[in-house]
């Protein structure tokens, strides 16, 4: 793989760190698996693009970004606490609906290119005049994420978030309103998910409608990779983890790339490494057995 | 201070396995009760609870705590006037949490919820200063995860996290049931010593009749949906667990134990 490769592929990770910074959000924090991402992410692409396109601040677009991601979380917490259709249900037709939603704030194109339009990557790039400032940039928005979120997850809001993925009933017990939690996890996790969108949107100067498919997967694959690889002992070594995770999995897909495979491959081999993740013992039960012994040790 | 009145509760009305869980119960609870409930399996002991605690709404009647109509309340709202620990040591903490992270949920039930931080010297301090009169050695691994404690030392947190916000009542689940004989004596000590709290009440459900007659102030016997004994005082210093058994013919090998 060539030094431009890796380091787009090191770019790319940066990026998509974001978004499993958010499905680490609801798989992780809520123990709730979010097929949203698919659409939301997609969300987050068209709503940058349309922004970015029609001549306002590529900040604008982002912020657009967040707002719409966290509105399609809510929908999938609604359906899922008022009207008790299961998650991964309620995700699955948010996901379907947001399509077309999709395709509406794009006016009704499948792809939109942002060549002629300011992105912050663009802005910074002409402010600091270096090579790789995306790079930096993106580092920069990755590092103060993952600090946001450590911080979120310590406040006493994230204290009721994180033990409503642990314990329901102890969090009502708590007089905590779990589906309250869940409305505000779910639109918090979609909210960075979209947001990973309308980065990645401004990154390629480029948005699609059907990029979003898969990406759960991705978001997946990133935080299991990330928890194995660089380990879970701390919360912020756990987030930390998250975000290495996903540019690890860009990196390895980049290999992948520069070794022959076709790029259309790329879903059938994420597929795989999830079902791999997942069939060991890496989720679950077993995973924590293994951590429980080795934190008992410690 | 608690009140319930003629509450009513069915499961699968209509059905072929319909239910009468609770049959018109009527019950005061007076500030500083500490009430004992036994009853077989199926009594609907746990429903009373349940009832109580807005896990299920009633059918029909009302409930009044601190003279407060609760009876529509959601569960959440009243978690914030009472203390539940269940039969389940996994059920009262957050597993994935540390000690203290479980305790700062639990200390700030009636406080706003929002970006503050979750907790602070202070709060640790007093979480210190608290666990260490559980007498558990907990206030030394208040930064492990709840997870690694075993099941006694998780009540005896669940029970300290139930009262630690000044609850008006504290309902018990057959709290000891799941656990070894002197871990249930522990729990149980820390339980009478819990329910001297001025100000609050206290229901346990037990299925240890000894326990039933050695602990609180009045014990309740239910069959089928209603309140069929209910003994205070000298009445109740006087009735031993035979009598108890003579009198109301209880089937259930595992209430004599």
């Amino acid at each position: 793989m060539t030094l431009a490769a890796l380091m787009g592929s090191i770019e790319l990770g940066l990026i998509y760190g974001v978004m499993a910074l958010g499905v680490f959000l609801s798989f992780r924090t809520l123990n709730t698996p979010d097929l949203t991402v698919d659409g939301s992410m997609v969300t987050g692409m068209a709503s940058s693009a349309v922004m970015c396109s029609m001549g306002y601040h590529p900040v604008l677009g982002l912020l657009l970004s967040f707002v719409t991601g966290c509105l399609a979380g809510s929908v999938t917490a609604l359906l899922n606490t008022k009207l008790k259709i299961q998650p991964l249900l309620s995700g699955i037709l948010v996901m379907l609906g947001l399509y077309s939603i999709n395709l509406r704030i794009m006016g009704g194109k499948s792809n939109i290119a942002l060549t002629k339009s300011d992105t912050i990557f663009k802005n910074f790039s002409d402010l600091t005049g270096i090579s790789y400032s995306s790079m930096l940039l993106s580092m920069i928005i990755l590092a103060l994420i993952t600090l946001a979120f450590y911080y979120f997850l310590k406040t006493r809001l994230g204290f009721a978030l994180r033990a409503t993925g642990d314990n329901e009933d102890m969090v009502r017990a708590s007089g905590i309103n779990s589906n309250l939690m869940r409305l505000i996890g779910l639109a918090l996790s979609n909210g960075f998910v979209a947001l990973a969108g309308g980065l990645l949107a401004q990154y390629q100067s480029f948005a699609d409608v059907g990029m979003g498919v898969g990406m759960v997967v991705i978001g997946l694959a990133s935080v299991i990779i990330g928890e194995v690889v660089f380990g879970t002992k701390t919360l912020m070594q756990r987030l930390v983890a998250v975000s290495l995770g996903a540019i690890l999995y860009r990196t390895i897909i980049g290999f992948a790339f520069a070794l022959g495979m076709p790029a259309s491959d790329l879903k059938l081999v994420s597929a795989v490494i999830v079902t791999f993740a997942l069939s060991t013992g890496i989720m679950g039960e077993k995973f924590s057995l293994v951590k429980k012994a080795g934190e008992s040790n410690a | 201070m608690l009140r319930i009145e003629c509450i009513t509760k069915i499961f699968g009305r209509g059905t072929v396995n319909e239910k009468v869980a609770l049959d018109n119960i009527t019950l005061t609870v007076k500030e500083g009760d500490f009430i004992t409930i036994i009853g077989s399996n199926g009594a609907g002991k746990s429903t009373l609870m349940n009832c109580i605690s807005g896990v299920c709404m009633v059918d029909t009647g009302k409930i009044f705590l601190n003279d407060a109509d609760i009876t529509r309340s959601p569960e959440y709202k009243r978690s914030k006037l009472i203390g539940r620990v269940f039969q389940d040591p996994l059920k009262g903490t957050a597993f994935d949490m540390t000690i203290e992270e479980n305790l700062a949920i639990a200390y700030s039930k009636n406080k706003t919820l929002g970006l503050q931080r979750g907790l602070n010297k202070r709060d640790r301090e007093i979480f210190k200063e608290k666990l260490s009169a559980l007498g558990m050695g907990l206030e030394n691994r208040m930064k492990q995860k709840s997870k690694l404690l075993s099941g006694g030392q998780r009540q005896a947190l669940t029970l300290f996290m139930a009262v630690i916000s000044n609850p008006k009542l504290l309902l018990l689940d057959e709290h000891t049931a799941a656990l070894d004989p002197g871990a249930a004596m522990k729990v149980l000590s820390l339980t009478d010593e819990f329910s001297k709290t001025p100000g609050m009440c206290t229901m346990m459900i037990t299925h240890n009749m000894k326990a039933a007659l050695e602990h609180g102030n009045r014990t309740i016997l239910m069959k089928d949906g209603k309140i069929v004994m209910d003994i205070s005082g000298e009445e109740r210093r006087q009735t031993t667990v035979e009598k108890l058994i003579s009198k109301f013919e209880i089937d259930n090998d595992r209430m004599l134990l």
